[in-house]
């Protein structure tokens, strides 16, 4: 399988969920068709963290495997790149210490922040929060379809809507020429977290 | 070729302990004082935001042979050509760190001797050891480890052990007395009403590098 940007992003924390632990659900995200995961560990210390991050490395061998914010834990882990927020890493300094050809994902809330991006040398675009989230506090307010739009139509990179999303609120979104989906506790939290990937990656490559 | 640890006493920072925006002054006139290492250390602050203290206190110190940390984050050592990284203990194993800032100096903390080895043993250039004396900002580890435990400490591992913890003028000297390379000091040095005068008591009593 050739790895690729465009599909469906399963953002993963490092702990468990439930019954399933980190790696099972990193196994599921596979097995369903993800296009990557992303380790979005903000608590767990980096002892704890390195061994987990290597083993999704590990899981998801085929697909690409994206680390949030630390360039130094993506470089350790073995990961594809990084995924970076506004206020975290400038890219010039990922790349240095990740490699040219690592693929580094920029959170961007608005047209002129992805255009800066883009500039910049970001492979993808993440873009949202698109509705309402629990999983992180947000002091904004979600961005529009419309604002989705606009993104997509001025950046030439695959943009990846992210924020809230669930495989009912996905439609309006998949009829965007949109990257891909970002998933995160409609995922690990779902009752059927296969299905869950099943269904959205099908209907994201239905629409191709 | 690995840098040489060339200071007796650290800085740790916390800008939280000094009025707003005057932590670069307080590191750069302690530079001019003699201070040759420094420990960016403010985990409240974004990446964007550390880097641009550590070029801030760059742009300040480029007279002085100040050398700079940066704690727990690799990536941003080396994204501001810091002199090193200080790893908190339950950081990255030195070994793994070392693939990220290759001949940057690392010190990692410690706070039993089995760590102490194992930091040793994955090729780090000094630990850290405390909190020796009690400190607000450690007591959730437990009771201050003494000066009975650094002795051993420093007994047993080869590289240069750091005192940490409560530190004052007084108590560094008791650290090197049991065998301490140096100390490292955050509030001793950040909340003194007259911090130059302080760091002259540590550099009457530490040795010269």
């Amino acid at each position: 399988m050739r790895k690729g940007i465009r599909g469906i992003h399963v953002l993963l924390g490092a702990s468990a969920i439930g019954k399933y632990s980190v790696e099972d659900l990193a196994e599921i995200a596979v097995r369903g068709g993800a296009a990557a995961i992303q380790l979005r560990e903000k608590i767990m210390p980096m002892d704890e963290v390195l061994p987990i991050a290597k083993r999704i490395r590990k899981i998801c061998s085929d697909i690409l495997f994206i680390v949030n914010d630390r360039a130094d834990l993506a470089l350790l882990s073995g990961a594809d790149g990084v995924h970076l927020g506004q206020e975290d890493l400038p890219i010039v300094y990922a790349r240095e210490i990740l490699g040219e050809k690592s693929v580094i994902g920029i959170s961007c809330g608005s047209v002129e922040e992805a255009i800066r991006a883009e500039k910049e040398g970001a492979a993808y675009i993440g873009f949202g929060h698109m509705y309402p989230t629990s999983s992180k506090i947000k002091i904004t307010n979600p961005r529009t379809v419309e604002e989705l739009a606009l993104v997509c139509s001025n950046v030439p990179l695959p943009v990846i809507a992210i924020g809230g999303i669930t495989p009912e609120n996905s439609e309006p979104l998949l009829e965007l020429p949109v990257g891909g989906l970002a998933i995160l506790s409609a995922f690990s939290q779902a009752e059927d977290p296969e299905k869950v990937i099943a269904t959205l990656t099908r209907r994201f490559t239905a629409r191709q | 070729m690995r840098s040489k640890i060339n200071f007796r006493l650290c800085l740790v920072t916390n800008r939280n302990l000094l009025p707003p925006d005057t932590l670069v002054d307080r590191i750069a006139r302690l530079a001019e004082c003699g201070l040759r290492a420094v420990q960016i250390r403010e985990k409240d602050l974004s990446a964007r935001d550390v880097i641009s203290l550590a070029e801030k206190v760059r742009k300040r110190t480029t007279a002085h042979s100040l050398d700079l940390f940066i704690n727990d984050r690799a990536d941003i050592a080396r994204a501001v050509r810091a002199d090193g990284l200080h790893i908190p203990e339950h950081g990255f194993p030195v070994d793994e760190a070392r693939r990220v800032v290759a001949e940057k100096l690392i010190g990692k903390s410690a706070h039993s001797l089995e760590s102490a080895l194992k930091w040793e043993s994955e090729g780090a250039d000094f630990i850290t050891f405390g909190p020796i004396y009690d400190t607000p900002s450690k007591r959730e580890f437990g009771k201050p480890q003494g000066l009975e435990t650094l002795r051993e400490i420093c007994f047993q591992v080869k590289i240069p052990v750091f005192a940490i913890g409560g530190m004052t003028p007084e108590r560094s000297g008791y650290c090197i007395d049991q065998g301490a390379h140096g100390v490292f000091v955050m509030g001793d040095l950040l909340q003194s009403e007259n911090p130059i005068s302080r760091f002259s008591e540590y550099t009457a009593i530490l040795p010269s590098a």
